[in-house]
């Protein structure tokens, strides 16, 4: 037909060949990778951004960068971690770049949030979701990433502090300081656990 | 001496040395407000175990792993097709001004179809093939106008 034509059907099959040869086997890797930490990935992406929609878009954009990123990957290291901390550094992107969303500092959200929080309706029905949820979005990002990952993940605060790139002393004050927190939004609830009432 | 801080966290989560958690114990010991602290962060932890997982949609990990090096193979673009797209952009404004009456009676029709055309380029190159067969009269008008998008449905 014409030149531009004749220039595509003959250039573009051999670069697809060479690429397809080429990043087969990392492709292949990198999903039997992703799809086995899949799960308790998703689960940070949801307690990062709060909310399906938002969870489905950041991990998403998370695999596409590590995807991209993979042959820096060490084998042998652990990808999970790896993954983590890919994902949570476009959380803190996005954030930045959402300059609609205001970052309070824990100190300004404590308080903030007790009314809403306490619905000691909810113990009789055992609905902790609601409120704990609620109380775990009200905390600022930062120390939604720490509690997420120890305590809703259960990682330890090594591995926090990795995937967070800080010290582990900042781990452990975040961590605690979130805790009291909590422990003031949810003191219906608190008080009930301890009673032993849930 | 102070009340503990966030090594009663520490403390709770078992990440102190043998030596700091011993110091911990015996304050604990002594002082009922952060053995009161030390409970209430222990329920608070509690609490935070009862959040069930939340599970990722079934087709979400399928539609990651087909879409991904889709914005890699994007942003790979030859530089000729970029070049061949700036050409018939260029082009199809040109003879929208130009041209345009000469050819074909319905002008309105005829300007929206180099619109659309232009716009269409920019974001696939090879539509420059289209543009080509058109001036050099290999495709008559009505063919061309059946392959674009319709106005009122663009
Ligand atoms: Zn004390």
């Amino acid at each position: 037909m014409t030149s531009a034509h004749v220039a595509l059907s003959v250039a573009l099959p051999v670069d697809e060949l060479a690429q397809a040869a080429e990043g087969a086997s990392a492709r292949d890797q990198f999903a039997e990778l992703l799809a086995a930490h899949w799960d308790r990935a998703y689960r940070f992406a949801y307690h990062l951004t709060g909310n399906n929609a938002d969870s489905d878009d950041l991990i998403q954009q998370a695999a596409e960068e590590a995807f991209r990123a993979f042959h820096r990957f060490q084998p042998g290291t652990r990808f999970d971690r790896w993954f983590f901390r890919i994902m949570h550094n476009s959380f803190v992107d996005r954030i930045r770049r959402d300059r609609r969303r205001k970052i309070f500092s824990l100190d300004e959200v404590t308080g903030a949030a007790a009314s809403e929080t306490a619905d000691p309706s909810a113990i009789a029905e055992g609905a902790l979701d609601g409120p704990v949820l609620r109380a775990l979005r009200a905390l600022p990002p930062d120390a939604r990433a720490v509690v997420a990952l120890v305590d809703l993940l259960g990682l330890p605060y090594d591995d926090a502090a990795e995937i967070l790139h800080c010290p582990v002393g900042t781990i452990r004050s975040r961590l605690h300081r979130a805790r009291l927190a909590l422990r003031e939004w949810l003191r219906p609830y608190v008080d009930a656990m301890k009673r032993g009432d849930l | 001496m102070p009340h503990l801080t966030d090594q009663l966290s520490a403390y709770l989560d078992g990440t102190l040395t043998p030596e700091d958690a011993a110091a911990v114990a015996s304050h604990l010991a002594e002082c009922a407000e952060c053995r009161g602290t030390l409970d209430d962060l222990q329920a608070v932890r509690n609490l935070l175990h009862t959040v069930p997982s939340r599970a990722p949609h079934p087709s979400l990990l399928p539609r990651t792993l087909a879409g991904l090096g889709g914005a890699a193979h994007r942003r790979a673009t030859p530089w000729w097709m970029i070049a061949a797209a700036g050409t018939a952009l260029g082009l199809a404004l040109l003879l929208q001004v130009r041209l345009l009456p000469t050819p074909h009676p319905d002008r309105a029709e005829g300007a929206w179809y180099f619109q659309q055309h232009a716009v269409f380029a920019a974001a696939h190159p090879m539509s420059d093939v289209a543009l080509a067969s058109y001036l050099s009269g290999v495709l008559p008008y009505d063919v061309l106008r059946e392959w674009s998008p319709s106005p009122q449905n663009p």
